[in-house]
């Protein structure tokens, strides 16, 4: 769940949030260290006397800051897509929810075995307990069983939503007469 | 059971898990470890019962179709429709189990084999579009096939 002052992204809940935060941190990373050598040769270039007005021959250096860049590519791009297939891995899922979009609430269908379906309304800033969570709160809350795969089919009743869970890694588009499907599992019961 | 997964941590610096990158599907470290209904549960939760392979939603061994329907948990995978959207899937089905309950009552057959398309379209399809196909197939004016 989110909290106050939050720089990074919450807590992972999915295996595959788990991925993505460790990918997210390597490629930070990466980021960081190209970022601070740029700064670093940037200052070095603002605070020198030296001047060099002729042609220079530069095939050495040329030809490092093209392959290295293509290898840092490389190592990005790996991690990446081993994520993404992993998103993409045959599983069967053991319950399927459907989440519909209207304006302005969401409704939930569960017709595995008989149909029961609810609306689930954001509670009013005005209207919140104390303690409870500003934007967040609902009516009625989708209960979902943790451990086991579930299939999320999500489409809209009107105009285009968009269900996402942070803490599962999950967002998806809620289009009219679309039926968009995403794979759920958590790992730990909670609030998210 | 604990949380079964490697926490690599910041898996580059010295890498290990990144050099073992595969690029085709199917890859060894599957996210789908948790086999449903075998798992652990904390308090609380419900737990399926997990007898068989059907267990899992879907048959891998030849299983008649009544015990599928018996052991009926969700829509299994179809291979005919892998992808994310699944609209087309919910539209077939609910055409397929029309299309098998008009033959079978045609033919005065048993209407009960078309049961495990009736199963799947109901987990599919939203309860809206049903009801709006019904009424449409009760007007005449339903744009599919049956």
């Amino acid at each position: 769940m989110a909290y106050p002052m939050q720089l990074g992204f919450q807590d992972a809940t999915s295996p595959i949030m788990e991925e993505l935060l460790h990918f997210h941190d390597h490629t930070l990373m990466i980021v960081f260290l190209i970022s601070s050598l740029v700064l670093y040769i940037i200052s070095l270039m603002l605070t020198t006397k030296l001047t060099h007005t002729s042609t220079m021959d530069a095939q050495e250096v040329e030809t490092i800051w093209t392959i290295l860049p293509a290898i840092i590519l490389i190592l990005i791009a790996l991690p990446s897509l081993r994520i993404l297939y992993m998103m993409d891995e045959i599983n069967n899922p053991s319950l399927t929810v459907k989440a519909m979009g209207h304006q302005w609430y969401w409704s939930y269908e569960y017709t595995d075995y008989e149909d029961l379906s609810f609306d689930s309304y954001m509670i009013p800033t005005s209207e919140l307990k104390p303690g409870e969570l500003r934007l967040l709160e609902v009516d009625n809350r989708v209960v979902l069983p943790m451990e086991m795969t579930i299939r999320m089919l999500v489409s809209s009743e009107d105009v285009l939503h968009s269900w996402a869970v942070p803490s599962l890694g999950l967002k998806t588009d809620a289009i009219p007469g679309r039926l968009n499907q995403t794979t759920l599992m958590s790992t730990r019961p909670g609030l998210y | 059971m604990g949380v079964a997964r490697t926490a690599p941590g910041t898996a580059l610096w010295p890498c290990g898990r990144l050099l073992c990158a595969r690029l085709p599907p199917a890859s060894g470290r599957s996210f789908f470890r948790f086999r449903p209904g075998t798992g652990v549960f904390a308090e609380g939760h419900i737990e399926l019962p997990a007898t068989s392979g059907a267990s899992l939603g879907v048959s891998t061994m030849a299983e008649d179709i009544q015990t599928k329907i018996k052991n009926y948990q969700t829509a299994p995978f179809d291979s005919r429709f892998p992808n994310q959207n699944q609209t087309r899937n919910c539209w077939q089905n609910y055409l397929d189990f029309h299309r098998c309950e008009k033959a079978m009552t045609a033919k005065g057959g048993d209407v009960s084999v078309c049961e495990w398309y009736r199963r799947v379209y109901k987990s599919l399809c939203p309860i809206s579009w049903v009801s709006t196909w019904d009424d449409r197939r009760a007007e005449g004016t339903f744009p599919g096939k049956i």
